[in-house]
């Protein structure tokens, strides 16, 4: 375990509040490219392999890509690179653009890989102690905690469907759409189902029995969590400065 | 003499064609620990095996890997000849019929009806063709009133059987069964056995695996015996 996976959740949480925001708030490729050194940099400190999560949001970054590459087709601006007839089909404005999009994809992906080194009780009771309400940290958490049941359903359909001897790939368009149809529906219908079952069994076993609720687990700020939020707070500061001011 | 009889019908299983065929077959998970160990495992056509062992043995496992959803980490598996691993998913699912052990990962349409005529629809079936068959299923396995159902609202034994319906629908070559009893009552154990039993004499065979020991005694030609990764017993009926 690193000296920084040990730090108390709301420090992690500070800092991927600071490196989220800002990476939505500039729109600058150098601000952004810092950022994302800032973010691989912290990524090695916590003790994550930025190359293996990179490997296991493979199908993320490929949307990220696809998105990427419409946006700089469809918002041309700038000097064309390549152009048919009168139509700019790539300007050096669009892929500016799409770079900027990429590069903030990585830095959220990236903040998420710091969130990462916390467990999910941890961080429920990290934003309990910043106040907010027991119901929506949990809430919070158990959204997160169905990201992966998702994917799982996901892949569990598709080989279903492979499996009953349907060529995706040879199927005319029509088919493809319903057939993609056919993905979503047990992802949506099993996460409505699974959310009843769950709620029903949290409040079975007390959930909100008693208007106060006490925990085993309280996290204490040490020392260097109060100095590692205040240099973050700094930095992001003095970033946010040198951006608006340019 | 019992044992020369023995001898003489393994002989005579030996001689059936091969459907699928494991070769000093391993796999692990992340974990590295090997949860299928250099296993060779002739399964033949119309020969029905049932495969026994303690949960966490690896007979879904095994079940998996022999419709190509896992890879093997080592070893060879041969599906009618083809090399499995070479081959997609639906091609696989073109000869093979397999029933998950948990029948929801299964369910994706918006009714039951839909379910079981899927992949006869994608396949090129024509209207007729999916209609009668789909009819024919709903009335084999009493689930004709739950046709407009959405099968994930279903109680358990109603999705087992609308996810054994869509695996028959296909007419595969040969059945895996994951604990194809559980949620079933008697009365369906015995629609179950039925069917199977026709199937078994129209040459289809299948690799069922379950813990129901009077489903075992039912349908069992062979019996295979799994621990930790391994077939400990192989037992001819």
């Amino acid at each position: 375990m690193t000296f920084t996976s040990k730090l108390d959740p709301r420090t992690k949480l500070f800092l991927i509040a600071c490196l989220s925001s800002s990476a939505v708030i500039m729109s600058h490729w150098t601000f952004l490219a810092v950022l994302f050194g800032i973010s691989v940099l912290l990524l090695l400190l916590f003790g994550v392999n930025p190359w293996g999560m990179l490997k296991k949001c493979k199908l993320l970054l490929y949307m990220v890509l696809g998105i990427a590459i419409l946006q700089s087709i469809f918002m041309p601006a700038g000097q064309a690179i390549i152009t048919v007839g009168s139509l700019k089909l790539l300007s050096l404005g669009g892929l500016k653009m799409a770079g900027e999009f990429i590069l903030r994809m990585l830095i959220i992906i990236a903040s998420a890989g710091i969130l990462s080194t916390s467990s999910s009780r941890e961080i429920i009771q990290g934003l309990v102690q910043c106040k907010l309400p027991y119901e929506v940290a949990l809430m919070a958490s158990l959204g997160i905690r169905f990201l992966p049941v998702f994917a799982e359903e996901f892949r569990d359909t598709m080989i279903a469907i492979q499996l009953r001897g349907v060529d995706f790939k040879t199927l005319p368009f029509k088919q493809k759409i319903e057939v993609m149809g056919s993905l979503f529906q047990p992802v949506v219908a099993g996460a409505i189902i699974k959310s009843k079952a769950l709620a029903m069994s949290i409040e079975m076993r007390g959930f909100r029995a008693s208007p106060h609720r006490s925990s085993y687990l309280v996290l204490k700020c040490r020392i260097r969590d109060y100095v590692i939020m205040i240099s973050c707070g700094i930095l992001t500061a003095l970033m946010m400065f040198c951006y608006f001011s340019i | 003499m019992a044992c020369c009889v023995c001898r003489l019908e393994r002989q005579a299983q030996m001689n059936k064609a091969i459907a699928i065929e494991a070769r000093n077959l391993s796999f692990a998970y992340q974990t590295k620990i090997n949860i299928i160990k250099h296993l060779n495992l002739s399964l033949y056509k119309g020969e029905t095996v049932v495969l026994l062992g303690a949960n966490g043995g690896g007979k879904t496992t095994l079940g998996k890997l022999l419709t190509g959803i896992l890879k093997p980490s080592s070893g060879e598996l041969l599906l009618f000849g083809e090399n499995l691993s070479m081959l997609p998913l639906f091609k696989i699912g073109q000869k093979l019929g397999y029933s998950f052990q948990n029948p929801v990962q299964q369910l994706f349409t918006v009714s039951v009806e839909e379910e079981i005529a899927f992949g006869l629809k994608y396949r090129g079936a024509n209207a007729e063709e999916i209609s009668r068959v789909t009819e024919q299923l709903m009335k084999l396995f009493e689930i004709e009133h739950l046709r407009d159902a959405f099968p994930l609202n279903l109680s358990w034994g109603e999705k087992r059987r609308v996810v054994l319906a869509s695996c028959l629908a296909l007419q595969p070559e040969y059945l895996i069964l994951d604990e194809p009893t559980t949620g079933l009552d008697q009365k369906r154990i015995d629609i179950l056995n039925r069917v199977l039993n026709n199937l078994r004499q129209e040459g289809v065979g299948m690799l069922l695996i379950s813990h129901n020991q009077s489903f075992v005694r039912e349908n069992a030609q062979r019996i295979l015996r799994m621990e930790k990764g391994a077939i400990v017993d192989d037992l001819y009926l």
